[in-house]
Formats: structure tokens, sequence, C-alpha cells
């Protein structure tokens, strides 16, 4: 199979897949894989002697290893290889993720109602090898892929030790865990004791429960995890941060006096995580709730302005946190608006239409913004390369945590 | 301080500032820095508060200049074409002043221009000047920008200036240069650029080095045999041969760019990452240059110059008869050094270096090869002689940025035969990420102002100092003799004599 990969800014490669369409007993997954390596480097060299004078030997195919990825997704929607459903997705995003990262990527999918197979194996196994043509080059980099399948209620219970086995010594272990984060969960906990990094995505959901999750993940593994969703505030980040770069702007953050979030309900979690770096960042402390009766789409809390840090903006005035939601799409991060007043200034972002803002404010008045987001393949290399995830979102989400505590007795 | 720019440090952003590019009107602008600042707009690395004024001679219009400077980021950036409404904001936000550069009231009437875009756009008057203009008039508008009260010398706000190669022509012009310069500004306020210095593959040479425990301890003179490294054009001097007649390849390569690459490849670690720290280094090694010895001069230097010739599938003409060129030139368009160090890293250790143009490919790159393996156990000929898989460590820095590693491997079978194998490393493949544009980097890092990939005065007079000898001996030989060869060859046979005793002799790369 031979599928052409694109991603924005970057020269088209060619993607060779070579699988076996057959599942595999586990013993056999390595010495499959090397049989489908051996086979994709018969025909690197077949390519590099019909063009190059080189020896062939010079030409044997490098194997390009970064991470080793474990997703896990479960009650996948679809047969394995079928097409369709979220492991499909998750799927071709990894395999856009390792044309820029190599890497051996073990996905777990577990189908805890089905029936074991007619093998009777809890556990069984696809492998694939994953080739790319550079561009104008006859050499390759390669990523492998081991899907395991757990079924029945032990079938997941098999994994931790399967990951252990087949991952790629003395490189750095990622878990992709885009679903649902449980707040108790033995199998998650079990991966995270061997993962250096976790890759989460909030606004996956709108359950804002996994605020909550992702709060006790980010306080068991300090400087594991990861969140997609972070990643895509960071253009909105930049342009909050730009109002406060001119002479005397900063001072303003001590002084603030309302704080307003639009968001669709897919940017719940996001606006949540958006109003709790704000607050964090600017040192303020403990919202309180504000009972709105059974309004379930706009929220409102209240924070002291003396909670300030350093150089807080004195008195005990308190200032309002509202949030509406409202359906429409907000754009890849969900978020229609922000506007936020402050020493008697208005700071506000406002979506002209998905891609673009209007940003308006002392001293800056950009009235269409093109937002610079990163599609998702694109964030997940930003999550998987750089340096350790940073201590401003455990203090934002650790916030954000609180009022989606709050904002669930709320309700 | 803005307590929402914490953790936004990945992205390093700025403070707000006006540049102003002097020489606003020729290439470099347009088909350079104009393109790296779009880039960096577009990825959104400048301060919203950020303005550029270019001056010039040419009596553009703003209206005209930022036309032109789009013609420029439309052909010439990373993120071509130029996306419209990007463009429209950042354009916004570049002005431009025709002026004389001896005309002090031009300079006065600049600063009240500064001072009214400061006001407008909340820029607290932090100033980035970008000296585009042949370095003969350097002086004159640092003498201007000094009267005109337009450099402060202060830290708060912020003022620098990068200036462009050449630094000098000579040890002496060079001092002198940087004489007149530090009149004005302080010399952490001067940015020398060497836009070798803004890749990517240069900068990895540090990391490569220092990042690793298994390179270090055999880099140095029991373990390499040998560094050759390779800067190939195959261009000519394209339509600026009156340019390249002043100044050689010598000058024009070795000098900054080439000198630049041997300094990391051989310094010592530094202590820290302190711009200071890694730029003593490379001082200390340029000093540890052993002086070309008194008549053995011919053993370490060969120059050469192209005559015509086929280069990739093109016939050319020879460097006298290109446009501009002195029909009886000796000016070198090929060179190349054997340098030896003193110092105990490097005792003995030959470092061949080697410029040209018209070369049979465009490439740059380093190579260490590592001695032979003290006992030829496989291999050995039927004759008897040694038959060694060299290794090679290989740094390309363009194209293709990467890193290889050039061993033996017994081929598979009964035998015990040792055939080579390449192991590669390749940026584009590896990582994906599209790496910026020098400039993008280095006009980044001027802003931030980290000077660590900038030049200090005491490293252009240390290298300074070792070519202006060369070009003194020169000077005093038979100034009618250069030795040719065909473009599109390797090099002059003379050259051949440089790399002695070693059984591979130059590369081709």
């Amino acid at each position: 199979m031979s599928l052409i990969v694109s991603r924005k800014n970057f020269p088209p490669s060619e993607l060779m897949v070579y699988s076996e369409s057959e599942p595999l007993s586990i013993d056999q997954v390595q010495k499959t894989l090397n049989g489908l390596w051996r086979e994709a480097s018969g025909q690197s060299r077949e390519t590099a002697a019909s063009g190059q004078s080189r020896e062939t030997w010079e030409n044997s195919l490098p194997l390009a290893c970064l991470w080793n990825l474990v997703a896990f997704h479960a009650n996948p929607s679809r047969i394995p290889w079928d097409s369709g459903g979220e492991a499909n997705r998750i799927q071709s995003l990894l395999e856009e993720v390792t044309v820029s990262l190599p890497a051996r990527v073990i996905h777990l999918e577990e189908w805890p109602d089905s029936e074991t197979p007619e093998s009777g194996n809890e556990v069984e196994a696809w492998v694939s090898t994953n080739c790319l043509h550079s561009p104008g080059g006859q050499h390759l980099v390669c990523c492998e892929e081991i899907n395991l399948a757990g079924y029945g209620r032990k079938g997941h219970s098999h994994f931790p030790a399967l990951v252990r086995a087949f991952l790629v010594p003395d490189l750095p272990m990622a878990l992709v865990w885009l679903d649902n984060i449980p707040r108790k969960g033995k199998l998650l906990g079990q991966l995270l004791r061997m993962c250096s990094r976790v890759v989460i995505d909030n606004q996956h959901t709108t359950d804002t429960a996994s605020l909550l999750a992702a709060n006790d993940v980010f306080k068991g593994s300090p400087g594991k995890l990861v969140d997609l969703s972070w990643l895509r505030l960071s253009p909105l980040r930049h342009l909050l941060a730009d109002f406060f770069d001119a002479p005397g702007q900063a001072g303003q953050l001590q002084r603030i006096e309302s704080i307003h979030i639009e968001t669709s309900p897919a940017g719940r979690n996001p606006g949540l995580l958006m109003m709790g770096w704000l607050l964090s960042a600017c040192g303020y402390g403990r919202p309180e709730a504000v009972d709105l009766g059974q309004s379930k789409d706009v929220m409102r809390w209240t924070v002291r302005r003396g909670n300030a840090g350093n150089g807080g903006g004195g008195g005990n005035h308190s200032f309002p946190l509202d949030f509406t939601m409202r359906d429409g799409y907000g754009g890849l991060d969900g978020i229609f608006s922000i506007t936020l007043q402050a020493g008697g200034e208005t700071y506000s972002l406002r979506d002209t239409d998905p891609e673009h803002m209007a940003v308006k404010g002392p001293h800056l008045e950009l009235p269409n913004v093109p937002l610079r987001e990163m599609d998702d393949p694109g964030l997940m290399v930003a999550a998987l390369g750089g340096g350790p995830p940073d201590q401003v979102y455990g203090k934002a989400l650790a916030m954000a945590a609180l009022l989606a505590e709050t904002e669930q007795w709320n309700q | 301080m803005n307590p929402l720019r914490e953790g936004l440090s990945q992205e390093r952003i700025p403070e707000p500032h006006v540049m102003i590019i002097f020489g606003a009107s020729g290439d470099l602008t347009k088909r350079k820095l104009l393109p790296a600042l779009y880039s960096l707009e577009r990825e959104r690395r400048l301060p919203a508060n950020f303005a550029v004024m270019g001056i010039a001679r040419s009596e553009y219009s703003e209206d005209d200049f930022r036309k032109e400077m789009h013609e420029g980021c439309d052909k010439y950036s990373r993120r071509k074409p130029v996306e419209e409404n990007v463009w429209g904001e950042f354009a916004k936000r570049i002005y431009y002043q025709p002026a004389e550069f001896d005309d002090l009231e031009a300079y006065h009437a600049l600063k009240k221009k500064l001072d009214s875009i400061d006001q407008e756009l909340g820029i607290p008057a932090n100033r980035l000047f970008y000296l585009s203009t042949p370095p003969s008039v350097f002086p004159l508008i640092m003498e201007n920008l000094g009267k005109a009260k337009l450099v402060s010398r202060e830290f708060d706000p912020w003022c620098r200036v990068i200036v462009e190669k050449p630094f000098g022509r000579d040890l002496e012009t060079a001092q002198t240069l940087n004489r007149q310069m530090k009149q004005v500004f302080r010399e952490a306020q001067i940015y020398r650029i060497d836009h070798y210095l803004g890749k990517e593959t240069v900068q990895n040479m540090l990391t490569f080095r220092f990042a690793n425990g298994l390179f270090e301890p055999i880099w140095n003179q029991y373990h390499v045999h040998h560094v050759q490294i390779t800067s190939a054009e195959s261009l000519g001097v394209e339509g600026r041969g009156g340019y390249f007649e002043e100044a050689g390849i010598l000058r024009d390569m070795v000098q900054n760019h080439l000198f630049q690459l041997l300094c990391l490849v051989g310094m010592e670690p530094p202590v820290s990452l302190d711009s200071n720290a890694i730029r003593d280094e490379k001082v200390k090694f340029l000093k540890s240059l052993r002086p070309i010895p008194a008549g053995e001069f011919d053993n370490f230097v060969v120059r050469g110059q192209y005559s015509t010739g086929h280069v990739l599938g093109e016939s050319v003409p020879g460097y006298r008869e290109e446009e501009g060129v002195d029909p009886n030139s000796t000016t070198e368009t090929y060179v190349a050094l054997r340098l030896l160090v003193d110092n105990w890293r490097w005792g003995n250790v030959p470092f061949f270096v080697r410029a040209a143009k018209r070369m049979p490919k465009k490439v740059t790159d380093i190579s260490i090869h590592f001695r032979n393996a003290p006992y030829a156990l496989f291999n050995n000929g039927t004759d008897g002689t040694r038959k060694d898989v060299p290794n090679v460590l290989t740094i390309r820095i363009q194209p293709d940025e990467g890193i290889s590693i050039h061993f033996g491997s017994k081929i598979p079978g009964p035998t015990m035969d040792v055939a080579p194998v390449n192991m590669e490393f390749r940026y584009g493949t590896s990582f994906g990420k599209e790496p910026p544009e020098a400039y993008e980097r280095l006009l980044l890092d001027a802003m931030l102002g980290d000077p660590t990939l900038f030049i200090r005065d005491d490293e252009t007079e240390a290298s300074w100092s070792f070519i202006t000898n060369i070009h003194e001996t020169w000077a005093q030989q038979n100034p009618r003799e250069i030795p040719t060869h065909p473009a599109g060859s390797w090099g002059p046979p003379e050259a051949d004599r440089l790399p002695a005793t070693r059984d591979s002799g130059w590369r081709k790369p």
C-alpha cells in the first residue's frame, strides 16, 4: 500500500506501508517486523542500485527512531484494520506524526465487550512497517507499528507487560491517551510509571471531569503531562500577552475588573484552562462560584482582587469571571472571545471568523489577525519535541480544575 | 515584567522596538532581511509593538517601499507566497525615509519620526540599527547617529547595531573599524553578523560535541588523523566580478565563514553557554593557529583560479572572462590551506580548509578523519598491503544538513571481508520541522540581546591577523603566477600536495 502524506509547508512524501493482514501470535511480532524490514530494505537497495553508482551496502535502509509512542483507545468503533472511527483517527494522526518524528508506535485497543476470538487469545497483534521516501532522495526513514487488541474483561491486563517487551530500548516512551482520562485507572497508572511523557487532549471531551483527572495526573507525574488543548491555546496566549508588553501595561494585570470568555461547547475545557491561566499567571487566588440557578451555559465566579500577588491592586473588591457557551464553531481552540477589563481599559480578542481575530486594546488595534494555529499532527510534534512540559500549564490546570469543581457544584 | 509571557519562552518574544535599516533599498533588505522579518511575524515571534524603518538614498515613497518589500517577501520568504492578511497588518508598521548618509539633518528628522512611532505604538525607545551598507560608510553613519543623539549607551531603553561583513579587508582596517564603532557603541551593543552562524547545522556543532559523551573523548590528536572543511560553490561570481576582484575567496569565505566552522570544530568546551564563554574559546583557538612557517608557504597554502569548463551540464566561462574581471586577474577563486594548531588537543593534526567557486557541485561540509586501527587484522591484500576502511565522521552544513559516520562492517558470508557502510542522520527526515532561515535566527537573537552567534571584535582581529599574513606573502610572490583548473573540477592539482601521507587525499564530497 502506498499513500501520499502532505503536510502544510512540507513537500509531499510517499509513505509506503508494508503490512500483514492477518493477526499474529505475540511471539511472532518481532520476527515479522524483521521480515518486513528486510523486504523494505530490499526495495531500498533496488531503488538505490537503479539510479546511483554507490555500493549497494551503503544504501541499506536506515531506521530512524526517536520515540516509543504508545497510544491507547478503548472501545474502538471499528474492527481492527477497518476504516472509520476514533481509533482510525488516532492511527492516521500518528502516521502523520511519524513523518516528522520517527517512532515505534504501539497501539493498544481495548475491546472489553468482545468475545475472545476463535484463536482463544485474549490479545492479538498486527504489525506494519512504514517507509518514507524522502523528497528527492533514495534514503528512507521508517517507523514500525504494532497493534495490540485486548478482548474481553481481561484483555487489557496483558498490555503493560507487552508494552515493556516491545519498547525500543534506550528511547523514551510517550503515552498518547486521547480518550477520557479515568480518575482511577489501573492500566493508566501502570503505563504512567513506564513513560516519560503523556499526551492528552482536554478539548477532546466536553466533560469537565477530564480536567480534574488531568490535574490528578499532573500532580502524580509532574513534568510528564502535555495537553494538546493547552498547546492549541498558544496563539491566543500570545495575543493576550502582546497587550501587556507596552510600557506600563503589565501593571494593569493587577487591576483586573472583569474577565469574560465565550466558547463553543467544544471550547468548554480550553476556555476553563484559559481562565485558569489568566488567574494563576496574574497571581489571583481561589475563585468562588456564584449560583446562577439552572443555567448550564452561563457560569460565574468571583475572585477577590486583594488576592493578587506582588503589587496586587489592593483592597478587597471582588471582580466577576463570566463564562458563556453558545453553539457554533469557535475555531480549533473552540473559543469565540476573551474580554478583559483592567484599570479602566478594555482588552478584547474576538473571532471575526474561525481563523481570524479582532484584537483591540490600548496601543494595539488589529482588526483581522490570522490565528497561527497548528493542526493536530503539528501539535503532537510540538508535544513530543522541545523541552519538558511547562509549569505554567500545571498552575493553569490546577486553577481550571478549581473552576471545574465549582462549576459542577453549580449544576 | 509581563506575567503572561511566562511559559511562552519557547517562542522568545523580543521587547517592543524599532528596527532601522540603513541601505534599505539594497538587495540584502529585499532578499533576506524583510523576508526574514515577515517569516518571524508570520510565526508570531515579533512583538506586536514592533516597526521597521528603512533608510536609503533612493527616493521611494513609503508605499513604493512597502510594495518593493512585498515583492521580495513573495519571492524569497520561506513562507511564500505572502499571506495578504498577515502582510497587511505588518506593512502598516513599515516606514521609509530617503536620506543621504552624510546629511546630519536627515538624522534629526529620523529621530523625530522614531519618537512619533514610539508614541503611536507604545514602544519604549528601544532601537536596533542594521547597517546594510558598504563598510566605507559605517563610520559616517555611526558618527551622525551619535551626533543626532539616536544612540544611547544605556541598557534601558536599549540600542544595538548589526553590521554586515566584511569587517575590514585586513587586520589594520578591521582594527580601525572596531575603534570607530566603539566611539559610538559599547562592544556589547555591536552585533557583527555572519549568516553561517545562523545555520541550524552550524549551531548543532556545539550540541553534537558538547551534549554527547561519545565524541568528545576521541576529539583529539590521539584519535583524529586530520580534519577537512570544504565550501564548494557551483556558481561563479554571478555579476559580482568587480567586488570579487577586490575580495578574492580567502577574504570572501575563509576569513569569516570557514574560520567560524573551524573554531566550532576545534575549540575547547566552553565553561557555559554564555555568549562570552563561547566566544572566548573561539578566540583562544584562533590564537592557537600556527603561523605559516617561513619558506614552507607553498606546502601550506595553494590558490587557484577557474578556467573555462563545464558545471552541472553547462559550459561556463573562465574567471578572467567574467564581466567586471581583469583579463589578467590573479584574484584567487580557489584556496586551500593546511593549518596546524599549537595546543594539547590538536598538536600535529592538520586541518585542511578549502573554498572555491565553480566546483562540480554546491556543498559545504566538515569531515573528521579518524586514525586507522593500530593493527590491520582484516582485509590485508595478497600483496601484503593494508586495506583499511577509514572511519570518517561527516557533518554536512548544506545541502541535506546532517551527520554521517563511515565505518567498516563484515560482509555477510563465509569470509571475513570488510566493506564500508554509512550510518546517516539527516535533519530533514529525522525532525521534519522546517529550520528557520539563518537571518531569522540571527535577527531574533539580536532583538533579544543574545550575541552568542555574532562575532566579537577580538575574533575578527584574530582571524584577520592570520589571513593578512597570507595576503602579504602573496603580494611578495610573483603576482602573475596562479594555478588554474577547469571549472567543474575539484581544484588545481597543486592542491593535492597539501594532504600528504594519507591515501585518500581531498574528499570529494
